[in-house]
């Protein structure tokens, strides 16, 4: 569902996108951009570590994140905007990630508005995997 | 995948100190690599004629990766960005980086590092990256 400015107001919700990331996901998201860092693709490396087995690349989960602002806003807002990301956690291979934004601000601009907007993504758990702010432009 | 060329050896951490720049790269965003990422991360909203804006920052950390040696298991701790203008596919993108913030403590280390993507016609996204790398292994006298 496409929002526009108009009618929008600090608090509105914007539609939740879910998404399950599988093993094959991330692999075939190191193929693509040629991170093949072993704590993403290599099970056995990922169990020896602190993190006890492979997780999705940071990238992977903020591209989930991009298509819910591009879904929500249109493919051409965020440009000219920004977003700034702290990731909490990590997400794994058999989560579900549920991307939610809530909008925080709008300002009136000659050339439109810029929507400013608090991100969160939580696992299946509603363990946090990442928090930010997207500031995009309609 | 996403080629990036250039001449530099990636340097470790203990190489770098704040303000560092690193030797510019490049990337060929072919459309087989456009392709590619759109259908890992199963981009449905990008127009064809453009390609993903993610997709172009994962460009910048693929740069980043040819001038900086990442070891394994690290940490990508948190992301800016700012989207600039939209990139056609088949486009040859520069990628220049700059070390902001370097923290080592203990075993702790951080790198925070910006990076600018410009094709022909300038900037096309900024963005800064903050990793945290492995713990060191100990020096044989800690374990004696």
């Amino acid at each position: 569902m496409k929002l526009t400015a108009a009618g929008l107001q600090p608090g509105d919700a914007l539609p939740p996108q879910s998404r399950l990331v599988r093993q094959e996901d991330v692999n075939r998201y190191a193929r693509a951009s040629g991170d093949f860092n072993p704590i993403h693709i290599d099970p056995a490396f990922a169990a020896a570590t602190p993190l006890g087995g492979t997780v999705a690349h940071g990238m992977l989960v903020l591209a989930y994140v991009s298509q819910m602002l591009g879904a929500t806003f249109g493919s051409q807002a965020l440009y000219g905007g920004r977003l700034a990301i702290r990731f909490k956690a990590p997400a794994r291979p058999g989560d579900t990630l549920r991307t939610e934004g809530k909008v925080k601000s709008i300002e009136a601009r000659q050339d439109g508005r810029l929507i400013t907007c608090t991100l969160l993504c939580r696992n299946q758990n509603g363990e946090t995997v990442l928090t930010g702010e997207a500031t995009v432009k309609v | 995948m996403m080629q990036v060329t250039g001449d530099a050896t990636p340097l470790d951490f203990d190489q770098l100190e704040a303000g560092h720049e690193f030797a510019p790269t490049s990337c060929r965003l072919s459309a087989e690599t456009v392709q590619a990422y759109r259908e890992a991360v199963g981009d449905k909203v990008t127009p064809p004629a453009e390609s993903p804006p993610m997709a172009i920052a994962a460009c910048g950390m693929a740069a980043l990766a040819r001038v900086l040696t990442i070891p394994p298991g690290t940490i990508h701790t948190a992301q800016e960005m700012q989207f600039l203008r939209p990139v056609p596919p088949e486009s040859d993108l520069r990628c220049r980086a700059r070390v902001v913030q370097k923290q080592a403590r203990a075993r702790f280390r951080m790198l925070a590092v910006e990076i600018t993507i410009s094709t022909a016609d300038g900037p096309a996204l900024l963005q800064k990256t903050t990793l945290v790398l492995p713990e060191i292994s100990p020096r044989p006298s800690e374990t004696e």
